[in-house]
């Protein structure tokens, strides 16, 4: 066999490809305690459990989302919790239409003798860890791994390292009926133009499909959340119609046919940003066999947080923002997005942070 | 750069395309002077230059059959070759919008520590020859790609053996993913190439199974390794008979599963080893010849756009070609 196929097969193309759905996408929400306090901290609320629980209530009970929504990612505590009024989170998800995800990796480390790359933890005891968390409902998990680009990076190593712990959290997911979401994102840091982010990429994704192929890995039952291609952070913008151009190409030059779906992470890019971008991209006439959607976390989020500044009396409100984007960012899958869609306060604002650690 | 771009990108990238285009294909006429000799001696027909060129010339001027063929493979005497008039070949295949194409390896060594594996030798002075051979009207090989040439990459996988349809396409998903790698390590602007690839089908010692059954395992194996961007995918024939090889590429095109580059055809055996047997070197044999020859690109041509109703010329096309442990 050249890939790996088990009683799960069946069951995670059918999940992987109806994630794919046009007008639908994922929410990533799986911050974890340490970066969900840099946000709540942001709009001056407590880390504490409740704190935490109330804004993924908020989020998932919001009356027409998940419609918007094929997927939400989620962290481990989460993936237990209950509404106020005592019905799990993973149910809520599940009527709605909605596959529950979960976050398995473990951060990142650094790579000794490299100039501060990185490669990812969390493979030991992966697969009673998968087994558990599809008890728990989960149809699909999450790794991230982290490059960037400088002079001499990515180096060969860090490719190497990443694309191959991937390709083995892949495989012991779909060992355990996960689909798994491979996500190698290069960073947007630096001062280095479009192209230098596109033949980086492309290099990247090839090292991650031979990496995947090399593990056996039943590509028809995985997804990939990949950077879109842009100018880097200190570089001058450009307009969605060129990121959407050296995107596409990047993925056609790279992605096999097989993949059902590429879910874009956002980056540190603004939420209206990150919708036109998306929208660029499905508007392109050009060979697409995957769908293009988004995975996003802080893109989906950021004016719903400033909203809801903590307080119940929010909710309405917060709800309306976070509404607002998700129906955006369906548009945008299908390219039918006009732009502007009410902002809330911040919609606009980058959500770059310099060497952002999650 | 991830692609190397030079100052043939667009026209690479032009040309592949136009290879790729629906309802045309590739006549493989590459045969070394050894293995033409094999296909003379099965006729009795005498290995000898003005042969060659009559077999060439009874090919290339039908021009019934042209509008069929977007490319032609030649081996490098026939480059330079003419017409019994006087013209040169290349210039009658432009004339057609038929694309001529050169052959560049110079065929396969043993690998030592190995079972019978080999490795494909021609590096040596590959750019400057590419450089001649687009000077004398080539615009596409079956190789690499510095010089203007649009590279056919053929990895072929022998149908030798006892073994199961599934493991040709493990060896084949194996194999094109490392390709892909390669390719990509190697800068190669995969928009400006082809990909000619075996089949999948069980071993040439094991049951036969349906063109719907190759045409599935071999879609999916394509789907798992061949970046979209490739515009086209042209297979060889590997030793199927003429009739085989239509009715497999034929199912693949009706496959109903998204396809992001054309499927169509590079065959040399299975299409010329009919009409070769018509001709049997006789000139008065010529016209009968070429009919056949028509019919085998008329039935690809059909293949390549999933509608091919089967039955060409009967006896010969169904034919297998198959000749253990092939040496080109």
């Amino acid at each position: 066999m050249s890939c790996f196929t088990n009683k799960y097969a069946g069951e995670l193309v059918k999940n992987a490809a109806y994630i794919g759905t046009p007008g639908k996408g994922i929410l990533a929400a799986d911050e974890s305690t340490g970066t969900i306090g840099k946000r709540l901290s942001s709009i001056n609320v407590e880390n504490i459990e409740e704190n935490r629980r109330s804004l993924r209530e908020l989020l998932f009970c919001t009356p027409g989302a998940l419609e918007c929504l094929s997927g939400v990612i989620l962290f481990e505590e989460t993936l237990y919790q209950k509404t106020a009024s005592g019905k799990p989170f993973v149910d809520v998800l599940k009527e709605g239409g909605v596959l529950p995800g979960i976050k398995v990796d473990k951060g990142t480390v650094e790579l000794r003798g490299t100039n501060g790359e990185t490669t990812t933890q969390g493979l030991d005891g992966l697969g009673q860890r998968c087994a558990k968390y599809y008890e728990a409902g989960a149809r699909f998990a999450k790794w991230r791994a982290v490059l960037k680009i400088g002079l001499t990076e990515p180096s060969e190593l860090a490719i190497h390292e990443n694309a191959y712990g991937l390709a083995r959290y892949a495989a012991i997911c779909q060992e355990n009926g996960l689909v798994p979401i491979v996500e190698p994102e290069i960073l947007v840091d630096g001062s280095h133009d479009i192209e230098k982010c596109a033949a980086v990429t492309e290099r990247v994704l090839a090292a991650c499909y031979k990496a995947l192929n090399d593990h056996h890995v039943m590509l028809e039952g995985t997804l990939l959340k990949p950077n879109m291609v842009t100018p880097g952070s200190d570089a001058p913008k450009v307009a969605p119609e060129v990121i959407a151009e050296l995107t596409v190409r990047a993925l056609q030059r790279t992605v096999p046919a097989a993949v059902p779906a590429i879910v874009f992470l956002s980056g540190g890019q603004s939420e209206e940003q990150a919708t036109l971008n998306l929208n660029a991209m499905n508007k392109l006439k050009t060979k697409k066999p995957w769908s293009l959607s988004f995975s996003f976390g802080r893109a989906l989020q950021q004016s719903t947080l400033k909203a809801w500044a903590g307080k119940t009396g929010n909710v309405g409100k917060a709800r309306a923002a976070f509404l607002c984007r998700c129906k955006a960012n369906s548009e945008a899958t299908l390219g039918t997005y006009q732009g502007n869609a009410t902002l809330g306060e911040g919609a606009s604002e980058s959500l770059h942070v310099k060497d952002y650690k999650y | 750069m991830s692609a190397f771009v030079g100052k043939y990108a667009d026209e690479l990238i032009r040309t592949a395309k136009y290879i790729a285009t629906p309802g045309k294909g590739i006549l493989a006429a590459d045969e070394s002077t050894g293995t033409i000799g094999k296909r003379f001696s099965s006729i009795n027909v005498e290995n000898i230059e003005s042969n060659r060129q009559a077999l060439r010339e009874l090919l290339f001027t039908y021009g019934k059959a042209l509008p069929y063929l977007s490319g032609v493979i030649l081996f490098e005497e026939t480059l330079y070759q003419k017409t019994s008039d006087g013209k040169p070949f290349v210039e009658v295949l432009q004339e057609n919008n038929v694309i001529p194409g050169i052959k560049v390896d110079k065929g396969v060594v043993e690998l030592a520590g190995t079972d019978g594996e080999t490795t494909t030798q021609g590096f040596d002075s590959l750019g400057a020859r590419c450089q001649q051979y687009y000077k004398a009207g080539a615009r596409f090989a079956k190789w690499r790609a510095e010089n203007g040439l649009v590279p056919i990459v053929e990895p072929e996988i022998l149908t030798d053996g006892v073994h199961d349809i599934k493991k040709c396409a493990a060896v084949t998903e194996t194999v094109l993913a490392a390709v892909y790698k390669a390719l990509n390590d190697h800068h190669v602007l995969l928009e400006g190439t082809l990909l000619k690839p075996n089949m999948v089908t069980p071993g040439s010692d094991s049951p036969k199974v349906t063109p719907e059954v190759i045409a599935e395992f071999t879609v999916t194996a394509l789907r798992r390794t061949v970046p979209p961007a490739v515009p086209g995918i042209v297979f060889l024939s590997g030793g199927q008979s003429e009739e085989e090889a239509t009715l497999n590429l034929n199912a693949m095109n009706k496959l109903e599963v998204l396809k992001p580059w054309t499927l169509s055809f590079s065959f040399g055996r299975a299409l010329q080893k009919s009409t070769l047997k018509t001709w049997a070197g006789k000139k008065e044999n010529v016209g009968k010849a070429q009919e056949v020859f028509l019919v085998r690109c008329r039935a690809n041509s059909d293949a390549t756009l999933g509608k091919y109703a089967g039955g060409g010329t009967g006896g010969l096309a169904s034919e297998s070609l198959f000749e253990k442990g092939y040496k080109y």
